[in-house]
């Protein structure tokens, strides 16, 4: 929803929302990548494609209530994974910026 | 390129102090086999079982399933990027061992999926059940990370397969099969000129941790779309790297024995001239999509394709890639086939995918995979049931105190497979 809510402020959709074949419904985590920019009009394409998403996570049936504590790490570390794996496509594009290992050893 | 595939029946496995083939038995000393899968720092413990058609086992939860190869003539090994040193193949003479598979097992993430019944109704609906099965369960040393462990788990595998297959080497196959393609120029002279151009678009899942896929090596990924001659695929060009939606990944046994490409060899030259195969992946990254896409038209374009047949792997955002994969050729005039499944709800009357056109008018499904199924206990399980709640279309209570499942079509392997390699037929 707050992915929704951003394309209609001007963000522009960088990742598939339904990213990943753990089912909408198994899963609490679900990250979509969003440009930081945002223009006045509304991109027709996010709109479309989160609409889409949202339709067929409202569709699909209710999580279960108690997950265990392992369980959602390994749903985290998917989430991420899947995000992970965009990003060097979204820094070929200028919106985001791998930061070079020596700092990252420095940190 | 012309690959000879020499299939080796394989009718039984059993446990002995050696491993050979001997009378079309499969003979396996587990501690000489298992010594490369433990000699990995990551895997805690590892066994062999056994698991014949018609018996009462659950194998789960399963990660891959591979058919053992071995090449004895041409250049290049199985599994080349991987296994054996990169070189071409898909050319001289590989020997198949047929009726058999390596299937790996064991827990890689908590909501680990994938069922194999060796009989009763869930037996029906995966083609696995019909093999003789060498299991090799694993389980991670605590602490070890989910890639580093996948990756540990997926060689394992591939690497018992490779030394499976090796014992075949010297051995007359029972059946010989002769696949063969025509060079670009031979297409366009008589007699395949007279026929209609056809050419076969896969796509790959290709979207990070559990759900990737591998060609010479390479993370499907990080890759552009690219053609590869069908034959590299019954070398081992193509190894999977997925874990989830048990039901329509493509297993590295699937990639082996792909249907859509052995259909198009058998109308070749017949009905259509079956020119190339193009791969093309699934990313998460929307500009990836268009890319990946605009390439696999524009490639088929290149080859003045008539026609073409794209086959999905996974559901949900790859139903994005389908359908802009299918419009992108249709809009080049190249009438196009989708073969994919359907999550279509219980009653099957949802909407059966995330995304859709007018364009994409010649559909074949490979089932719904939301269909609820109840499957009976079995005597014996091999892995264990421990996520069988977890798993993609199980749920709380899927697991009943009698060890019965009651769960969606999903949790079965290869039940309603994309590439059609399932037994859900309709007629």
């Amino acid at each position: 929803m707050r992915a929704r809510d951003l394309v209609h402020n001007g963000h522009r959709i960088l990742t598939a929302p339904l990213s990943g074949s753990v089912k909408p419904w198994e899963t609490p985590y679900r990250s979509i990548m969003v440009t930081s920019a945002h223009d006045d009009a509304v991109d027709a394409f996010s709109l479309d494609i989160m609409e889409r998403a949202l339709a067929i996570i409202s569709h699909s049936k209710r999580s279960p209530e108690t997950i265990a504590e392992s369980i959602l790490h390994d749903f985290q570390i998917i989430d991420l994974s899947l995000i992970d794996s965009a990003l060097p496509s979204a820094e070929a594009i200028g919106v985001y910026r791998i930061p070079d290992k020596e700092t990252e050893v420095k940190r | 390129m012309k690959l000879e595939l020499g299939y080796v029946d394989i009718n039984g496995i059993r446990f002995g102090d050696h491993n050979a083939i001997e009378d079309r038995v499969l003979v396996v000393n587990p501690d000489e086999l298992l010594e490369p899968v433990l000699a990995d720092p990551l895997i805690k413990t590892a066994r062999f079982e056994i698991a014949n058609p018609g018996e009462s086992i659950r194998i789960t939860p399963v990660k891959d399933v591979i058919e053992p190869r071995v090449k004895v003539e041409g250049p290049g090994g199985i599994f080349p990027g991987v296994i054996s040193k990169v070189d071409t193949v898909g050319s001289g003479k590989t020997h198949v061992l047929r009726g058999m598979a390596v299937v790996t097992a064991g827990p890689i993430v908590g909501f680990q999926e994938g069922i194999i019944d060796m009989t009763g109704v869930g037996a029906e609906y995966t083609p696995f059940s019909q093999l003789h099965n060498l299991v090799l369960v694993m389980e991670p040393v605590a602490g070890a990370g989910q890639h580093e462990y996948e990756k540990a788990a997926r060689l394992a595998g591939l690497r018992t397969a490779v030394a499976v297959g090796e014992l075949a080497r010297e051995l007359t196959p029972d059946e010989t099969v002769v696949y063969e393609t025509a060079s670009i120029a031979d297409g366009f002279k008589e007699p395949l000129s007279e026929l209609p151009r056809v050419g076969y678009v896969m796509m790959l899942q290709s979207q990070g941790l559990l759900h990737d896929t591998y060609v010479y090596g390479v993370d499907a990924k990080r890759t552009l779309s690219t053609m590869i001659s069908p034959t590299e695929l019954m070398d081992g060009a193509i190894i999977s790297g997925n874990c989830v939606s048990a039901c329509d990944k493509n297993t590295t046994y699937h990639h082996l024995n792909n249907p859509v490409i052995q259909d198009l060899f058998k109308a070749h030259g017949k009905t259509l001239n079956f020119v190339g195969m193009i791969i093309t992946n699934e990313n998460v990254f929307l500009d990836d999509k268009i890319r990946s896409s605009d390439w696999t038209a524009k490639m088929a374009e290149y080859l003045a394709l008539d026609g073409a047949i794209v086959s999905q792997e996974g559901f949900g955002n790859p139903d994005t890639d389908l359908i802009m994969n299918c419009t992108k050729l249709e809009n080049k005039g190249i009438k196009t086939v989708i073969i994919t499944d359907e999550y279509a709800g219980s009653d099957g009357k949802s909407q059966s995918l995330a995304d859709a056109d007018e364009l994409a008018n010649a559909v074949v499904t490979a089932g719904n995979a939301n269909e609820m199924i109840v499957l009976p206990p079995m005597e014996r399980v091999i892995g264990t049931l421990d996520y069988i709640d977890k798993i993609a279309g199980g749920h709380d209570g899927s697991l009943r105190p009698d060890g019965s499942i009651e769960a969606e079509l999903q949790v079965i392997i290869g039940s309603t497979n994309e590439l059609g390699f399932n037994r859900m037929s309709a007629r």
